[in-house]
């Protein structure tokens, strides 16, 4: 260290650590991360535990599951209401946490492989709605519409999680949710 | 995570519409979330692990960990803390499961007090601090840039670690003394090179 150096400045140390550039990585993580947040989308997996607990939502009508507006006419009616933009703006809250709750249920389980065809089917249908409503909420409209499909996102999610928790339970007991949805009409 | 490091590069302010998106399973959101974070949480598990490959890892199952549990996430404090903590505990058991994050329990209290370093203004050189950085050992490295560079008490540094208080501050000084010596071989090569 020569002597002009001794009269400059000194750095901390935690001065001098914070401002060494961020480094990139190698390659972007991100195609990784997509494929599997998309598989995990595709493909609902469920644990046993909660499998069990959900047993008797496979023995709903029909028209629970193809037709949400159908499962809670409060909630339904609930659009329809005058409500003024707090109550509004807690009740989209709500929704949205109700729907990250459902979808962190079906992003923590596991797939046991149990699957049938018109199982399979009725899930592609629910998702195929979710994916509709979801392509609606992407194109940002009004508060009233945007509560109303939130609504319909969460009662949708709820059947999916129905659905293929009873699939999953029913498959570990060595039926099939084909020979149950036939039973219960 | 209650310490708060403005300097931190992880200290970005995530807009709540963005996580309501996110926790919605919007996946342009989740994407937005990569964007923002991918080069601090690389950065930080470099600076712990020392080996790109192993950060590239923990990049990767960091971000995993996020989505999954972006639910839990309660906006009591800031999201970036939160993620940073994730990032963290990804680092530290990562090297845990390698056995570079060796228990220590030779502590010697006289090297306690020699924690603060100041720097000539060469010896702040990015490349050469950051080669100086590189040879430390795993939980030294670790401490260091956990104690200096992202705020962290020595409280958080042994709840985060699975240690103690002491030997936080033990690699804390140790370590501030082994940089010390690594920089100035390290000047003195720069002033060759």
């Amino acid at each position: 260290m020569d002597d002009h150096e001794f009269k400059l400045p000194r750095i901390p140390l935690a001065q001098a650590l914070a401002a060494l550039p961020l480094e990139t990585p190698d390659r972007s993580a991100w195609p990784a991360l997509a494929a599997r947040l998309g598989k995990r989308r595709r493909v609902p997996r469920w644990p046993m535990a909660l499998a069990a607990g959900l047993l008797a939502l496979a023995f709903l009508p029909r028209s629970w599951y193809f037709d949400p507006a159908q499962t809670h006419p409060s909630q339904a009616d609930a659009s329809s209401t005058a409500i003024g933009a707090g109550e509004s703006r807690a009740q989209l809250a709500a929704l949205m946490s109700e729907s990250a709750r459902l979808e962190r249920l079906v992003s923590v389980a596991s797939d046991n492989g149990a699957s049938s065809g018109s199982a399979a089917a009725l899930s592609l249908a629910l998702e195929d709605k979710l994916m509709a409503v979801d392509a609606e909420l992407e194109a940002g409209p009004d508060s009233a519409t945007q509560l109303s499909l939130w609504q319909e996102r969460v009662e949708l999610m709820r059947n999916i999680a129905a659905v293929e928790t009873s699939r999953h339970y029913l498959a570990a007991e060595g039926g099939n949710l084909d020979v149950a949805l036939v039973s219960a009409y | 995570m209650s310490s708060v490091s403005p300097t931190s590069s992880f200290a970005i302010d995530v807009p709540k519409a963005l996580l309501a998106r996110a926790r919605a399973g919007e996946p342009a959101a989740f994407e937005q979330l990569y964007r923002w974070f991918e080069r601090p949480v690389f950065t930080l598990a470099l600076r712990l692990t020392g080996q790109r490959e192993e950060a590239q890892d923990i990049l990767q199952d960091t971000m995993l960990k996020l989505f999954d549990r972006l639910g839990e996430f309660r906006g009591d404090s800031p999201f970036w803390g939160w993620l940073r903590q994730i990032a963290v505990n990804e680092s530290l058991m990562l090297l845990r499961r390698r056995g570079r994050f060796l228990s220590d329990d030779g502590i010697d209290e006289s090297e306690l007090p020699a924690t603060d370093l100041m720097l000539p203004p060469r010896a702040a050189d990015a490349a050469i601090l950051g080669q100086a950085l590189a040879r430390l050992p795993g939980a030294t490295r670790s401490v260091i840039w956990l104690y200096h560079a992202e705020g962290y008490t020595h409280e958080e540094i042994a709840n985060a670690t699975g240690k103690s208080v002491s030997f936080s501050k033990s690699q804390l000084a140790r370590g501030t003394r082994k940089l010390r010596g690594l920089l100035h071989l390290d000047t003195e090569v720069m002033a060759h090179g």
